[in-house]
């Protein structure tokens, strides 16, 4: 059985496999870096390294909360964490979400540069889920 | 010389060769002898030969130099010659391992390692099978009390560095707060946790060290390997490999000193009929100097091939707008010679597999500046290209000048930072390509960092006065930055850009300050090469 968390980012919630996740950091001691792009937050020390922390959306994040939390994923050797509002819940999958939840990704912004489009995810039985490849592939594209 | 410490790293190192070889005797013994056992048995033999050398063991260098010779005869095919001389080879590594117990213990017992070599020039190498005993596993196995030594994975050694450095800083803080109480003891313990971290971080520096022969051998394969490739034919030398650094030197320098070897096979050395009509030996040299001089690391990467084409790089750097036509008019050989460090700047005329693309040595540029060193390069047509890296050898620890530049700490290292001083904001005055003031008699450039970095700043007329500080780009070039303020002067460990970090093109470096906060290590030169203020004239003396 897999086990999926989910999180949400402002009203939309995205699902990630459990085994696809280093971490879970409480959102404090974020340092921005300059010249960096847009969908960089900035960097946090973290046991002697740094992680860079990006925004999924071409946006802040609005009203972040004290609930917002930093996933730590890592695609072949490199960190990346990910700021999300909050963490919803841990569900062995696959399940059915309620209808009435959004669960689409917004394509917020027609400049690439600017802004992670909402092709990053892939659709697994009905549920959205942040694809780690097609994310990295696209900063490794815009960025790194 | 102090050889103490290096004589104690090769008994250690004795000790795990001695295992290795063992355990290929007892291998070649049950299952016959296999090429890559008898070459990973003649390395090793090598290796130990090379090391007692350097050491000055010479009869461990001797004894050494004898068993490669009898190894020579094993890479036969012939089982029942390998099986004769297997007897053989056992003595003599039995022997030379009751040397080298000797020479560790100092004492006068005499070995009788040149009777051994004696014979073995004298008498035939085969001995009856029945005269030494069949070897067994046990038999050859060392003891383990014998061992001294025990293999750490470098990820665990990385790890504890890591934890060491972070807890130096939360130790720095820590002393920081104490400041505001009035206890003796609480500041003689934090003294004595500092000390403690400090040892601990100095404990786990020493594990690191490697030897850089490690290195080497990887890249002597590799030149051979691209010059078979290319139908050139070359002579690799190497001198220093005896050498050791901290297994983070060696790794951040062999993607460098990879590409420095692709180019001088790719783009230097040429085919043997081409070097012939030069009458030059057919046989192209590429050498690598290896050399530890005072507290750097200096390597110096040296082939005698067609050297760099000044007129191709001038005429590239004119066609992609690097340099304007007056620029080009009084550019002299050493700036040419610096702008191959520029991105896009290759002047190969295809492109290969190898190299050519124009990406290359701006990466080499950018990852020894990243550890704090500095490349050179030399060259002359048709003699050939010599590229010298200096490193620093404390790399993780730089005293740091910091300056605050909006809500961003950015740090420079101390050896850069030739002043700092507050200046009217009317001593600056506009010049064709940008700002300038005047400094101890000299014009020299004025960068806003602010500008640079993409960071607001407050407008010019609020503030009468601007902090400056004055820093040395390069050699013979000096520049002034504008920045908000000077925070001050920290020792900081430094730690590289990692992914995807390492794309900021700004900054070799980055690091956690005492009070927790991040500050960046700037890298002058590339950020302003980056910039849109780039204006090639003010990286040049500029006379006037």
């Amino acid at each position: 059985m897999n086990k999926t968390l989910f999180f949400e980012i402002n009203n939309y919630i995205l699902g990630i496999k459990l085994n696809e996740i280093n971490e879970v950091l409480e959102n404090k001691n974020i340092q921005p870096i300059p010249l960096a792009p847009p969908f960089v937050v900035g960097v946090l020390p973290r046991r002697g390294k740094f992680l860079t922390i990006i925004n999924l959306l071409a946006h802040p994040l609005k009203d972040i909360s004290p609930d917002a939390r930093i996933l730590v994923l890592e695609h072949k050797e490199i960190d990346i964490g990910i700021l999300v509002s909050k963490i919803r819940q841990v569900i062995s999958t696959p399940i059915t979400l309620p209808a009435n939840q959004n669960t689409g990704f917004p394509l917020i912004h027609n400049d690439e540069k600017k802004c992670l489009c909402h092709h990053l995810i892939r659709m697994e039985e009905g549920i959205p889920f942040l694809d780690l490849e097609k994310l990295f592939t696209y900063l490794k594209k815009v960025w790194f | 010389m102090n050889l103490d410490k290096y004589i104690q790293i090769f008994f250690g190192q004795v000790e795990e060769y001695l295992q290795e070889i063992y355990q290929i005797l007892s291998t070649i013994e049950r299952e016959g002898t296999k090429d890559n056992l008898v070459n990973q048995l003649m390395s090793d033999t090598h290796s130990l030969k090379g090391m007692a050398r350097t050491i000055g063991f010479s009869g461990v260098e001797e004894l050494c130099h004898g068993l490669e010779n009898v190894i020579k005869r094993l890479s036969s095919q012939n089982q029942w010659e390998a099986n004769n001389i297997l007897p053989t080879l056992i003595e003599g590594f039995a022997l030379l391992e009751q040397l080298v117990e000797n020479l560790k213990s100092n004492s006068e017992e005499k070995i009788p390692y040149r009777e051994f070599l004696s014979r073995l020039n004298s008498l035939p190498l085969f001995r009856a099978q029945n005269e030494f005993r069949l070897i067994s596993p046990i038999d050859l196995s060392p003891k383990l009390k014998n061992y001294t030594h025990a293999q750490v994975r470098t990820e665990i050694l990385d790890r504890l560095l890591n934890l060491i450095s972070e807890a130096l800083v939360f130790q720095n803080r820590l002393r920081s707060i104490s400041k505001k109480f009035n206890s003796r003891e609480l500041r003689y313990l934090i003294s004595q946790l500092n000390d403690l971290i400090k040892e601990l971080y100095l404990q786990i520096s020493i594990a690191r060290i490697m030897p850089i022969k490690i290195l080497t051998e990887r890249l002597s394969r590799l030149a051979k390997n691209l010059a078979k490739e290319q139908n050139k034919e070359i002579e690799w030398m190497v001198e220093g490999e005896h050498l050791e650094f901290d297994r983070g030197v060696l790794e951040a320098l062999e993607e460098p000193l990879i590409h420095l070897i692709r180019n001088a096979v790719d783009h230097g050395i040429e085919k043997p009929a081409e070097r012939e009509k030069k009458q030059k030996p057919r046989r192209g040299k590429i050498n690598l100097n290896i050399a530890r001089i005072k507290e750097s690391l200096v390597l110096q990467l040296e082939d005698d091939g067609k050297g760099i084409d000044l007129e191709l790089i001038k005429e590239k750097a004119l066609k992609t707008g690097i340099i304007t036509s007056e620029e080009g008019k009084i550019i002299s050989r050493e700036e040419i010679l610096k702008l191959i460090f520029l991105p896009n700047l290759s002047t190969a005329e295809t492109v290969t597999e190898i190299s050519g693309r124009g990406q290359g040595m701006f990466i080499v540029a950018n990852k020894i500046k990243g550890l704090g060193g500095s490349i050179e390069v030399f060259s002359q047509k048709d003699q050939g290209s010599k590229f010298q890296i200096t490193l620093p050898l404390k790399l993780y620890i730089l005293p740091a000048f910091i300056v605050r530049v909006g809500d961003f700490l950015i740090s420079l290292p101390v050896t850069k930072v030739i002043s700092s001083t507050q200046v009217l904001n009317q001593k600056i005055f506009s010049q064709n390509y940008g700002e300038a003031i005047m400094f101890r008699n000299s014009l020299i450039p004025v960068y806003s960092l602010h500008r640079l970095l993409k960071i607001e700043s407050p407008p010019l007329e609020e503030k009468g006065y601007l902090s400056l500080i004055i820093i040395e780009v390069s050699k013979n070039q000096t520049a002034a930055l504008i920045v908000d303020n000077f925070v001050g002067q920290e020792e900081i460990i430094i730690r590289p850009l990692k992914p995807p970090l390492n794309h900021l093109q700004a900054f070799s470096g980055i690091s956690l300050l005492e009070d927790g906060r991040i500050t960046f290590l700037l890298d002058l030169e590339a950020l302003i090469s980056f910039s849109k203020q780039i204006n090639l004239p003010y990286l040049f003396p500029y006379a006037g």
